[in-house]
């Protein structure tokens, strides 16, 4: 069993990556912008695709989700398929300078907060109560052998 | 005050609190008592971390920043205080391992092997005394991106370069052979910041591939990285295994023997079981009788078989098919995730290779000073200047560890035979624990001198 430390320590790097993700999105929503925006927007959409596995294979540079236990946190908080749209709407929202409806912007905005302040609690809770959980389609994997 | 801002206030205070204690705590420890650097460069990050978390928490306090504004600061503040526990259980097992509570020598022996291997040139290795009884490193890479977020938060110094933690149990502090077994612990540090984990993955997924099928490819994100989670971390565990042994010879199994043994590990089906981020100790002396087999170790040890090696060959002779990993209601996937991860194996024993080659135990000088060794133990004298021929040799390192090793298990008699008052016919065990704990003792003030002293092959 992984030690419960290491367990930890993995779940609060999500937390931490979930606050830096909401600092940036709920300063960009009361002031229209924020320092390093574009740069913390790319490297969220960069660690959902990796908790998704469409993600390129070099994944030396995945920090928030880059073991199980991470991954479980974010699939706890949302679906895959869910976890995809986010990662729709984070790029949507780089491309909000040129938005034709600045209600879609706000309305990213908000989805996206909603999205990592789920993420930041779950991460937090898991902190605390570490539990090992196995995942889900266990027993299919068997079937083809 | 307001009624949100009294309840962050109480918060931050908390924390603030909190984190004050723990500076003064390192800076007390660091002027009373004397650490070795690594421990010294953790306390210096630890203070200085707790004066910017003092800062930022004021900052938080009386700054207009929306994102400063409760919730989000409150939610900060939880962050940060989880933070702080996490520093909290390092703080006091590495206060605890001042100098007079550890086995100096050795760690100056192993700090030095590690040096000696390339691309390891800055590491630095933070001892912890552990309450449990057994020895384990704290994976520095997540400590270490979790340090990097707060730094970010806080603008604070980064987390020491190079740094490693490595725990051994309070209960061994001054043994040396059960020690041996930070090596292990320093091949998980060395697999780690090679970033062998990463590196591994496309073979991971290969024979994940190729034992699961199309099942495997298609999978979801979270049980693909469960299955790849397992593999690699048996591959680390082989990993750290075979650096241990290529590094400190045979003294690495028997020391394992002796650590199982007391932890009552080593009986069937329990030596048989894989769990989810250990192999099975049959599995593992396999791997390490192969290496020394291999590299000449086992042939080098002598006719008579000491227990702890009949023991290995038996362990190690056990079939692969009788592995077990017991994955709960699924029985059949644990004997298909363990012949995914055997065929991983060679790429692991390459790694190993590539990185300890230059530095691996040479069984040449085990051979010719291994007798002497003896001969000096078996008189009581310490064994780091050995008359040959009238010439005077420095035995290196490992092959008096090995030697020591070796005597302690096969010929303990010999010096049991010297001591006033023993009686053969009615032998006593704290005799036999008392002269076992000699021999280490000898060895340890041994490599001390060849600390210095191997700076001259040669002396007379």
């Amino acid at each position: 069993m992984l030690s419960d430390t290491e367990a930890r320590i993995r779940y609060l790097i999500v937390g931490f990556f979930a606050q830096r993700v909401l600092d940036a999105l709920v300063r960009c929503a009361e002031t229209g912008d924020a320092p390093e925006f574009d740069t913390t927007m790319k490297t969220a959409i960069r660690e959902l695709q990796a908790a998704t596995g469409t993600q390129p294979e070099d994944r030396r540079d995945i920090r928030a989700f880059s073991n199980y236990e991470q991954i479980r946190t974010l699939d706890e908080v949302r679906s895959q398929v869910q976890v995809r749209n986010m990662i729709r709407v984070l790029t949507g929202l780089l491309e909000r300078r040129n938005a034709k409806d600045p209600a879609s912007v706000q309305r990213g905005l908000d989805e996206a907060i909603d999205f990592f302040s789920q993420l930041e609690s779950q991460a937090l809770r898991n902190f605390d109560q570490p539990v090992e959980s196995l995942p889900s389609g266990l027993r299919e994997l068997c079937t083809a052998s | 005050m307001h009624s949100e801002l009294a309840g962050l206030m109480q918060d931050a205070a908390s924390l603030h609190r909190f984190v004050r204690f723990l500076r003064e705590f390192c800076e007390e420890r660091r002027a009373t008592h004397h650490y070795l650097s690594s421990s010294r460069a953790f306390f210096l990050y630890v203070q200085q971390l707790a004066e910017k978390t003092e800062t930022f928490l004021q900052r938080l306090i009386s700054s207009p920043e929306p994102t400063y504004r409760s919730p989000r600061a409150e939610r900060k503040v939880a962050a940060l205080k989880r933070f702080w526990t996490v520093l909290h259980w390092l703080i006091k097992p590495a206060a605890d391992a001042h100098t007079l509570r550890v086995p100096v020598p050795l760690l100056g022996l192993l700090e030095r092997h590690l040096r000696s291997l390339g691309g390891f040139s800055e590491s630095k290795v933070v001892t912890l005394l552990s309450p449990d009884l057994n020895y384990f490193q704290y994976r520095t890479g997540p400590l270490r991106e979790l340090a990097a977020q707060v730094t970010l938060m806080l603008d604070a110094p980064p987390f020491p370069e190079g740094l490693g933690f490595i725990a051994i149990p309070y209960s061994q502090e001054s043994r040396l052979f059960t020690n041996l077994l930070l090596y292990h612990e320093l091949g998980h540090f060395a697999f780690e910041t090679e970033g062998n984990a990463a590196g591994l993955l496309p073979q991971v997924d290969d024979a994940l591939t190729a034992v699961l099928g199309e099942q495997f490819a298609s999978a979801p994100e979270p049980l693909r990285s469960w299955c790849r989670g397992r593999l690699v971390a048996w591959c680390e565990e082989t990993y750290a295994d075979l650096f241990a042994t290529f590094l400190i010879g045979p003294a690495y199994s028997f020391a394992s023997i002796e650590l199982f043994n007391l932890l009552a590990l080593l009986e069937a089906p329990r030596s048989l079981r894989f769990d989810s981020e250990h192999t099975a100790d049959a599995y593992r002396f396999n791997e390490q009788l192969n290496y020394l087999k291999n590299a000449g170790w086992w042939q080098c040890l002598g006719g008579a078989k000491t227990e702890h090696q009949k023991l290995i060959e038996k362990l190690a002779a056990r079939k692969e098919e009788e592995y077990l990993y017991p994955v709960p209601d699924i029985p059949q996937l644990g004997s298909l995730l363990i012949r995914a991860f055997l065929r991983v194996r060679v790429p692991v024993r390459e790694l190993v290779a590539k990185t300890c080659k230059e530095c691996a135990a040479d069984t040449r000088p085990f051979v010719a000073y291994s007798e002497a060794i003896w001969r000096y133990l078996a008189n009581a004298t310490v064994p780091s200047t050995l008359s040959l021929g009238g010439e005077a040799f420095h035995p290196p390192e490992v092959a008096t560890i090995n030697s020591a090793f070796l005597f302690s298990l096969a010929s303990l008699s010999r010096l049991l035979a010297k001591v006033e008052g023993y009686d053969a016919s009615r032998p006593k065990v704290s005799d036999y624990g008392q002269v076992a704990g000699r021999i280490e003792l000898w060895t340890m003030k041994a490599i001390e001198d060849l600390a210095l002293l191997s700076r001259r092959p040669k002396v007379g």
